[in-house]
């Protein structure tokens, strides 16, 4: 009777630990998934046809491997350049919801905002997912969660590894380091009163990993205008301009000869730098690629 | 057949008051002529008769009912003005204008029909104004106008009728035929008529009874002969020795004189 | 006495000009028709129109076509062409009967639909729907037409309350208070759009007008609203003539001025506040419409209301055609098309006609 009572145990025990062996880990297609909108998704099987209408979900996809089952981007899609190549569906903000539905996706990817988009694609009962990162950690589980739902959850695994590898590299060799004072320079129109990375922006999350004090972070919104007032009495030492296609948005001139600006130290020093607005806005696998390049930067005695 | 009534009716605009304790009574089949100087409130007495206005005190009576208790469209119906400065819209025909008399007689639901065409029709020929009718009103002369006033206010078909100088911008020719029209109608048909008239020699010649308004009371009513007299002239308009009798009707007439009509004393 | 037969009706403008006008809807009405399911054959998709017209008629009741197309064909005709292309339909005509009426009521060639508010209303409602967080529940996704909606509502209600003298609405004042709660309205939601941070762009697009999203559900919500309120303001288009006159000759003649007012702002303003919460603000159809409208066809509202109604749907399906097929795959906002192909037709009509429209 003891006999059969440890071995009924042991066995409940042993099928329980299977379960969980089994059952756990990253669930792959069939499987609910719950994307950055709070949104929950079943998806039935692998999806083979994915469209994506913003470029940095775009660089995801192909980075996973999966540039054969994208059928559709949008026009401003243009990294890797195999996605030039790819069937268009319209711009960014304003995608053309008639050649989604052409294309017959099974799975579109989108950003959050576009609230409109999101419920015609609910009323034509298509298939989406919003990724949304807020910062450095949030596109590594963007990434994750992309390769769970198109079943290529090692080689995510392998492209989150690669990048965590950098973005500790850059954060370790940066500690302890004195930080200089960065202005991100997200556009300067009006050079007196230039819009910057505000507090809980991902470029001040990049500036802050990357051994900098983004003096935008005292602005009000993550997006919002700095006065030059402000600049004045913060005085920073490097200025960073994005550029697009090679063209900055703001001439570094500029800078020089005004009046105000010239006074700062960044200018004076002639320490204003450009950087890759792609490597900085776009929130998928050159992420880590921006960091590097934004600590090459701001510590460049740290890094060759 | 109406019957219209002012029971010490106080007029005024945003509580200036213009006119006090008014009585007056115009019958059906009756002419009366509002005459008085610039300003007296001869305007004021048909926007109260035609509720445009209310009385600050007094009442409004129309065969004895409160005018305040007939519906707008009803009371359309029975009164009609013709205005003094009429603005009208220029896009406008003028056939299309006097065709909008019919709009009391017709339901929300209706449109004109063969017999309102033909009313506005007539109306036109009755006072002229045929030749007009495609013209936009904005091409027309005040004189052309008022006679179109006068045409919208017969295809009202009301039982009174209130005008507020129609003959003030037309010749004298278009003066006579106008009045005579009216006077034929008023008495024809019965209507009840007030006639606001600048021309004290016209009201004289047609109207059965005058009130002569002046600062905000009404200073003399009755027969014409009655209230054109030298002293009243003199009182009200400041112009004296200028009321004679007409050589052929007997009627007071006011024939002026250069240089020689001004009051000695004031 | 009455006119007895057509030899009796005098050969003025007013009896030929019926029978122009008659005409002119019914040819309308048909164009109309005709114009609504070419534009929902062409498309940034190449669909053959053969197909298109296949896809419809198919649609019919007793009709049996077998498919020969896609299934995703069929859902990009019926489930984002043809919805689009009626909404386009109906907020073409609302806006174009609004501003009829609003300049009718106002006796102003100026007055547009959103003269008292209700765009910008419906701005600040949309933006704050924009702004929300994003939460797990579909409806949250629908929260910005509602909020456009409630916001033109309100917006328009108060400039009503700040306008009205007892018993009496006096047309200046109403003008005035629209302008100036306006102008506040609108300093809010831009100072809204200026934090919004990367939602600005959006925003602005969603703002700037476009029926690219419109479905089925929408048009289902519109439809009602857009067919009440124009019907009844064409039921008192005759009012709406002798209202021309001013107020005093109006009453003279036995319209009730004061309720008509209210009626007929109630109504333009419903119909507008409908098509602006769900496709944004669009310019320069509710002002030039009726104008051109008049221009063709006179300011007898009887005529005009109907003939706004068609040509403003026209104008609008075409305007929409263009928005996506010039630059496509990229859509164009609309409200830039409707003024940039609108303006120098207008300019050339108002030339060619040179007489009185008002």
């Amino acid at each position: 009777m003891k006999r059969i009572r440890i071995a009924t145990a042991v066995l409940i025990i042993l099928s329980w630990l299977l379960t969980w062996f089994v059952g756990c880990g990253h669930p792959s297609p069939p499987g609910s998934f719950t994307d950055d909108s709070g949104r929950v998704i079943t998806i039935d099987k692998t999806p083979e046809r994915l469209i994506s209408h913003v470029p940095g979900i775009t660089e995801i996809l192909f980075a996973l491997g999966l540039g054969g089952k994208v059928v559709g981007v949008s026009t401003y899609c243009d990294y890797p350049p195999e996605a030039q190549l790819k069937a268009k569906v319209g711009g960014f903000w304003n995608p053309t919801i008639e050649n989604i539905v052409a294309l017959s996706p099974d799975l579109v990817f989108t950003m959050g905002s576009n609230k409109p988009l999101m419920t015609a694609l609910d009323a034509l009962k298509i298939t989406y997912i919003v990724l949304q990162p807020k910062d450095i950690e949030g596109v590594l589980r963007d990434i994750e969660l992309v390769g769970k739902v198109t079943n290529t959850a090692e080689t995510a695994e392998k492209l989150i590894r690669d990048m965590q590898e950098r973005i500790l590299h850059v954060a370790d060799r940066v500690k302890g380091a004195r930080r200089p004072k960065v202005f991100y320079i997200i556009e300067a129109e009006n050079l007196n009163s230039p819009w910057t990375a505000g507090p809980g922006s991902f470029i001040d999350s990049l500036i802050s990993t990357a051994g900098g004090e983004n003096i935008g972070a005292k602005a009000q919104a993550p997006w919002s205008q700095f006065s030059i007032e402000e600049i004045v009495n913060s005085d920073p030492d490097i200025i960073i301009i994005p550029t697009k296609h090679g063209t900055a948005f703001t001439a570094p001139e500029a800078f020089k000869e005004h009046p105000i600006w010239q006074k700062i130290t960044a200018v004076r020093l002639g320490r204003i730098f450009t950087i890759d607005d792609d490597l900085t806005s776009r929130y998928g696998p050159r992420i880590a690629l921006g960091l590097e390049e934004m600590a090459r930067i701001i510590h460049p005695e740290l890094f060759k | 057949m109406i019957t219209l009534e002012m029971r010490d009716a106080s007029l005024g605009y945003y509580h200036q008051p213009v006119l006090r304790e008014i009585n007056l009574m115009v019958a059906p089949g009756e002419m009366v002529g509002l005459i008085g100087p610039n300003g007296s409130g001869k305007s004021t007495v048909i926007k109260a008769l035609s509720r445009i206005i209310h009385p600050s005190s007094g009442r409004i009576l129309l065969d004895n009912r409160d005018i305040t208790s007939i519906p707008r469209r009803e009371l359309a119906r029975l009164v009609g003005v013709v205005p003094q400065l009429p603005l009208l819209p220029s896009a406008f025909t003028a056939y299309e204008i006097v065709l909008m008399g019919r709009n009391p007689h017709l339901g929300l639901f209706q449109a004109e029909g063969r017999r309102d065409w033909a009313i506005a029709w007539e109306a036109m020929a009755k006072t002229a104004t045929q030749h007009l009718a495609s013209r936009r009103v904005n091409e027309l002369s005040g004189g052309e106008i008022q006679c179109l006033m006068m045409a919208r206010v017969l295809v009202q078909e009301t039982a009174a009728i209130l005008l507020d100088e129609p003959t003030a911008n037309l010749d004298i020719g278009r003066q006579v035929e106008i009045l005579d029209l009216i006077k034929n109608l008023c008495r024809g048909n019965n209507l009840s008529v007030l006639a606001a008239l600048h021309d004290l020699n016209l009201a004289s010649q047609y109207c059965d009874r005058l009130c002569l308004i002046h600062e905000g009371h009404i200073y003399a009513q009755g027969k014409p002969a009655e209230v054109i007299t030298n002293e009243n002239i003199r009182e009200v308009y400041g112009a004296a020795n200028c009321v004679y009798t007409h050589p052929i009707n007997g009627l007071p007439t006011v024939l002026l004189s250069a240089g020689k009509n001004k009051v000695s004393e004031r | 006495m009455s006119f007895n037969t057509a030899t009796d009706k005098p050969n003025i403008a007013y009896f030929s000009g019926r029978r122009t006008r008659l005409y002119s809807i019914l040819g309308l009405a048909i164009a109309l028709v005709v114009l609504a399911i070419l534009a929902t054959s062409i498309g940034s998709v190449r669909i053959p129109p053969m197909t298109t017209f296949q896809i419809l008629l198919d649609k019919l009741p007793f009709v049996n076509i077998s498919p020969t197309w896609a299934g995703n064909i069929a859902t990009i005709i019926l489930d984002i062409r043809l919805p689009r292309v009626i909404m386009a339909g109906l907020v073409g005509a609302a806006l174009a009967t609004a501003g009829a009426t609003y300049q009718g009521l106002f006796r102003n060639p100026l007055a547009d639909p959103y003269l008292i508010g209700v765009a910008q209303g419906a701005s600040l409602g949309a933006v704050i729907g924009f702004l929300l967080p994003i939460t797990g529940t579909a409806l949250s996704v629908s929260m910005i037409p509602l909020l456009a909606f409630i916001g033109a509502l309100a917006a328009t209600g108060a400039v009503y309350a700040l306008a009205r003298v007892g018993k009496t609405l006096p047309v200046t004042t109403l003008i005035l208070a629209g302008v100036a709660l306006g102008a506040m309205l609108g300093s809010i939601t831009s100072y809204l759009i200026i934090s919004s941070g990367e939602k600005m762009h959006g925003i602005i697009f969603w703002l700037m007008g476009s029926f690219s999203l419109s479905q089925w559900s929408e048009v289902g919500i519109v439809l009602p609203y857009v067919a009440a309120g124009t019907a009844v303001i064409i039921i008192f288009a005759r009012w709406l003539n002798v209202m021309q006159l001013d107020e005093e000759q109006a009453q003279q003649l036995g319209v009730n001025v004061e309720s008509l007012k209210l009626v007929l702002l109630a109504a333009a303003t419903l119909i507008t506040a409908a098509s602006v919460a769900f496709v944004g603000t669009i310019g320069f159809v509710g002002i030039i419409i009726p104008h051109a409208v008049r221009l063709l066809w006179g300011a007898d509202h009887r005529y005009l209301l109907p003939l706004s109604v068609l040509t403003g749907a026209t104008f609008m399906i075409l305007a929409d055609l263009a928005a996506r097929t010039v630059l496509a795959p990229t859509e164009i906002p609309i409200g830039v098309i409707t003024a940039i192909c609108g303006a120098p037709f207008f300019l050339y009509l108002l030339r060619r006609r040179r007489k009185a429209i008002f």
